[in-house]
């Protein structure tokens, strides 16, 4: 029976001009697990707040053509009948809670639609123990952990018996092991047939094994894919690519292996690992057999794709090391950051518990370091001790060798750049070209210098239409973009990010991964903040793992993932290749596309594909390797 | 700290699990006349009684209630040195100079009312005190409307809009980080202040108000103001062990002004002169 049904259905908000969704006609039955996919301003959250009567019953604007949860009208029915039918769970956990304890905030929903005390108790007692959160019914929501959050905001849906889940983002504020989990409890509720399930995310590696159904909204909020994510990633790469939409890694790879011919042309593309291993299992033992040396064609870092673009970009970049900062003793060469037992604790309470123990670590000058640990574990913490922005004991943290409290808060800002997760945080003026203007002024640049570096900056990221306009009005992935820009228009040395790809579509966060990557190779010191396991496989060269305030782990990227011991402390799993590359036999270090592909193909190394997208060249999916 | 005060486990006293509603019902009279009194004896004697119900009953540790008391009598001290310049020349012509330094002259009276109305305002600060310390806003919120019938519809917005406070505190100082980070001078002139304090103004109220849609859409998807009622999964009935101390907080009230009108202590209420 078919649950959701749409036809020809249409928003838009008031005061805006343009439909997202616009003319999405679907079919949704009762029991299907449903993943909706699609990039940034496409329109996903909007269709899923019609589906629970959000839209047209809570949200001004105007709705078209027909929409049918259980073969009734939305805009006929209330938002009662329909809060309970379809359950609406939100991306920001600590947004949807009203009151502070974990068993009242379950009630809420409850109490709301009348139900009975006693009944009230029981459905908390079950909600909670399908979220497997029971023996927390009196915990204060603020303890939670994010993970911990989501799954609450979960039973609060679950308690009031919905037909229908609808997840808009769930982890896209969760560490690898909060996100492990929700998706643990996704594959658990999509077992029940009873219960129809819509996820929307930017990418579900670990779970598309369980998504029955795969719908992708194209950028102008149209319906263009609809089918099982076999037919939608194996029969549409090109499609899902130039739309910016992230493919499984296993996908991704058989479809490199099939451009080079190593991909059986008879099998069909797969979507899960387990798929591909059976295949890659066969194609490798052919190969092995055909040419018992795989002699492998010297990888000599001569066939790089990007330079053409990054070498006129490194100029406008950097006006070049020998030429400007002071004649530094280039012979003892200090590192860019090296902090030496760093100790620090929340606010000036001598009780409070320390946020981070005697925190070692040196950062050489023009290394891609990633900052990466449970949430709360300090990380935030800890960069922010690097921009001078917390007081601290002298002698402990040092920018080129220099002790931060000794410089003023001015010349640290001109060494190290910190682009806050929330770029709105960041702006100063009014306009975008100000924007980027400001740190120039600053440091009392001329209006030619200004004017000529701003000009460079606008139209290296993109940004040369939105000179005028006010930074609070652009989309959030052009806050990101500006946010960077700003901090590299000055062109410090050392840039720390916070969570570069958090919230972002695929399509915004290679772009702004390569912008790191770029810097990175001209010199730059690059530090990120994050949890996200492609960016430590493919683009660090360093990962420093904090937990509980102290650095567990300080190495590269392959001997973290040949240590579940630390991996797991750190809530961290590991790249999703990398059960294919336990599969594979003779493999060894990260499990990165490229090495992945390398070894399938006997050591060849990637040749660039061709049909890149210029805007969003993603540096994942075609690879300079390093 | 103020969790620790608020803390409603079985270890926590008596009034922390008494009904809020009770509590303020309490100290209500009390605090009525307080403030029609001119004398310095009642103020005392309440914030004596005041401050011993709230540290016995309410199970606080002295130390702790005396930090957060510790400021509000330095509040009313304040009132003891401002009082007697500006009271002195209008009221107090008739009265004794107390001390004088140049053309300044501190009288008698000034020094009374000065007295009187510091004290007065740090015994209405301990009553409340016994109220806020040893209740929830969240709990106060869901009384209301369970007892003294507000609308539930604006008695749970304001239990959502309370979540918001501390994000606000985070979200200033986030921001102020931000702004260093860009190179934002932190000379300390009163314009760069200002300007500074603009700046932030922006980015915050963007994203307050961003949170309360947020919050608000989720609030409506859990069928929030779908009926005219809702059931209480939590209730707050008015027991007797509130009657009781609603009794109690009364009667020793009264006896506290009568024996001070019987020893003639009690000066004129504001209201009759």
């Amino acid at each position: 029976m078919s649950q959701i049904q749409t036809h020809e259905l249409r928003f838009r908000y008031r005061g805006h001009r343009e439909w997202k969704p616009s003319c999405v006609s679907l079919d949704i039955d009762t029991g299907e697990f449903v993943l909706l996919l699609g990039p940034s301003g496409s329109g996903k959250s909007t269709l899923a707040r019609c589906f629970n009567g959000l839209i047209p019953h809570s949200v001004p604007g105007e709705l078209r053509g027909t929409i049918k949860i259980s073969g009734r009208d939305v805009t006929e029915t209330s938002q009662a009948d329909l809060a309970k039918q379809v359950g609406l769970v939100f991306q920001n956990p600590s947004l949807q809670f009203v009151t502070s304890t974990v068993e009242t905030e379950i009630a809420f929903g409850l109490e709301n639609l009348q139900v009975q005390t006693s009944e009230i108790s029981k459905r908390i007692a079950n909600a909670l123990d399908t979220v497997g959160l029971s023996g927390l019914e009196s915990r204060q929501i603020d303890t939670l952990s994010g993970g911990e959050k989501q799954r609450l905001a979960i039973a609060c849906q679950l308690a009031m018996e919905p037909e229908i889940l609808v997840l808009d983002e769930p982890t896209a504020n969760l560490d690898p092991r909060g996100t492990e989990a929700i998706y643990g409890l996704l594959r658990k509720l999509s077992r029940d047939e009873s219960r129809t399930i819509v996820l929307l995310e930017h990418q579900c590696e670990s779970l598309i094994d369980a998504v029955d159904r795969t719908l992708v909204l194209d950028s102008d909020g149209d319906l263009f894919l609809d089918g099982t994510p076999e037919t939608v990633f194996g029969e549409n790469p090109r499609r899902l690519r130039r739309e910016g939409i992230w493919i499984p890694a296993a996908t991704r790879l058989a479809l490199e292996l099939r451009s080079s011919g190593a991909w059986p042309g008879s099998t069909s593309l797969p979507v899960t690992v387990d798929q591909a291993t059976d295949t890659l299992k066969d194609v490798l033992t052919k190969q092995r057999s055909r040419e018992p040396w795989c002699d492998s064609q010297p990888s000599d870092g001569g066939s790089q794709p990007e330079n053409s673009t990054s070498l006129s970009d490194r100029s406008v970049v950097r006006p070049d090391g020998a030429t400007e900062q002071e004649p530094g003793d280039g012979a003892t060469k200090s590192p860019a950051l090296d902090i030496c037992g760093l100790n620090a604790r929340y606010g000036t309470d001598e009780k409070s518990n320390p946020v981070l123990k005697d925190v070692e670590l040196s950062v050489p000058e023009g290394s891609f370091l990633a900052l990466v640990g449970p949430n709360g574990a300090g990380k935030s913490t800890l960069a922010k001790h690097c921009i001078g922005v917390r007081s601290l004991p002298p002698e402990t943290v040092f920018i080129d060798g220099r002790d931060v409290t000794t410089l003023p808060s001015r010349e640290v800002s001109q060494k190290v750049g910190y682009v806050f997760q929330n770029p709105e945080y960041q702006f100063v003026t009014d306009s975008v070209w100000d924007e980027l203007a400001y740190g120039l002024r600053q440091l009392d640049f001329d209006a030619d210098e200004i004017e000529h570096r701003v000009q460079q900056t606008l139209e290296r990221f993109n940004l040369t239409g939105y000179a005028d306009r006010n930074p609070f009005t652009l989309s959030h992935g052009e806050k990101r973009r500006l946010s960077v820009a700003t901090m590299l228009v000055v062109g410090q040395d050392i840039l720390i990010v916070d969570e570069p790809t958090y919230g972002q579509d695929r399509a915004n966060a290679d772009a702004l991964m390569e912008t790191l990557s770029e810097l990175h190779e001209v010199g730059r010191t690059v530090i990120v903040l994050t949890h996200d396991m492609r960016i430590i496989a493919e683009h660090a060269d360093t990962v420093a793992v904090l937990v509980d305030g102290e650095v567990q782990f300080h190495g590269t990227p392959s001997d973290l993932f040949e240590d579940p011991e630390t991996l797991s402390a750190a809530h961290l799993s590991r790249p999703p290749l990398a059960e294919l590359a336990d599969g594979l036999s003779g493999f060894s270090g990260p499990a990165t596309l490229d090495r992945c592909y390398e070894h399938c193909t006997g050591e060849q190394t990637k040749p660039p594909t061709s049909d890149h997208d210029a805007t969003f060249s993603s540096a994942l999916d075609y690879g300079e390797e390093r | 700290m103020r969790a620790k005060l608020n803390d409603q486990t079985d270890e926590a006293g008596v009034l922390q699990r008494l009904n809020p509603v009770s509590k303020l019902l309490a100290i209500t009279p009390a605090m009525g006349v307080l403030m029609l009194v001119t004398d310095p004896y009642t103020p005392l004697a309440f914030v004596a009684f005041g401050a011993l119900v709230t540290i016995v009953l309410g199970r606080l540790s002295p130390v702790d209630y005396l930090r957060v008391a510790g400021p509000l009598v330095a509040l009313a001290a304040s009132f003891l040195f401002v009082y007697p310049f500006v009271v002195g020349s209008s009221a107090g012509t008739s009265s004794d100079v107390f001390a004088s330094l140049g053309p300044l002259a501190v009288r008698e009276s000034g020094l009374r009312v000065g007295v009187a109305t510091g004290l007065r305002i740090l015994a209405l600060s301990i009553l409340s005190l016994l109220f806020v310390l040893t209740t929830e806003t969240e709990s106060f919120l869901r009384a209301l409307v369970q007892n003294l019938g507000l609308p539930y519809r604006i008695g749970y917005s304001a239990i959502a809009a309370f979540r918001f406070a501390p994000k606000m505190r985070s979200d200033v100082e986030t921001i102020r980080a931000a702004h260093t980070v860009r190179g934002t001078p932190d000379t300390d002139s009163l314009r760069d202040r200002l300007h500074r304090m603009s700046r932030y103004a922006i980015p915050l109220f963007v994203n307050a108000i961003r949170r309360a849609e947020r919050t608000a859409l989720a609030m409506d998807a859990r069928a929030f103001g779908a009926y005219d009622e809702r059931t209480h999964y939590r209730t707050y009935s008015i027991t007797s062990a509130d009657i009781t101390f609603v009794v109690f907080f009364w009667t020793l009230s009264v006896g506290i002004v009568l024996t001070l009108w019987y020893l003639e202590a009690l000066g004129t209420l504001t209201i009759l002169r």
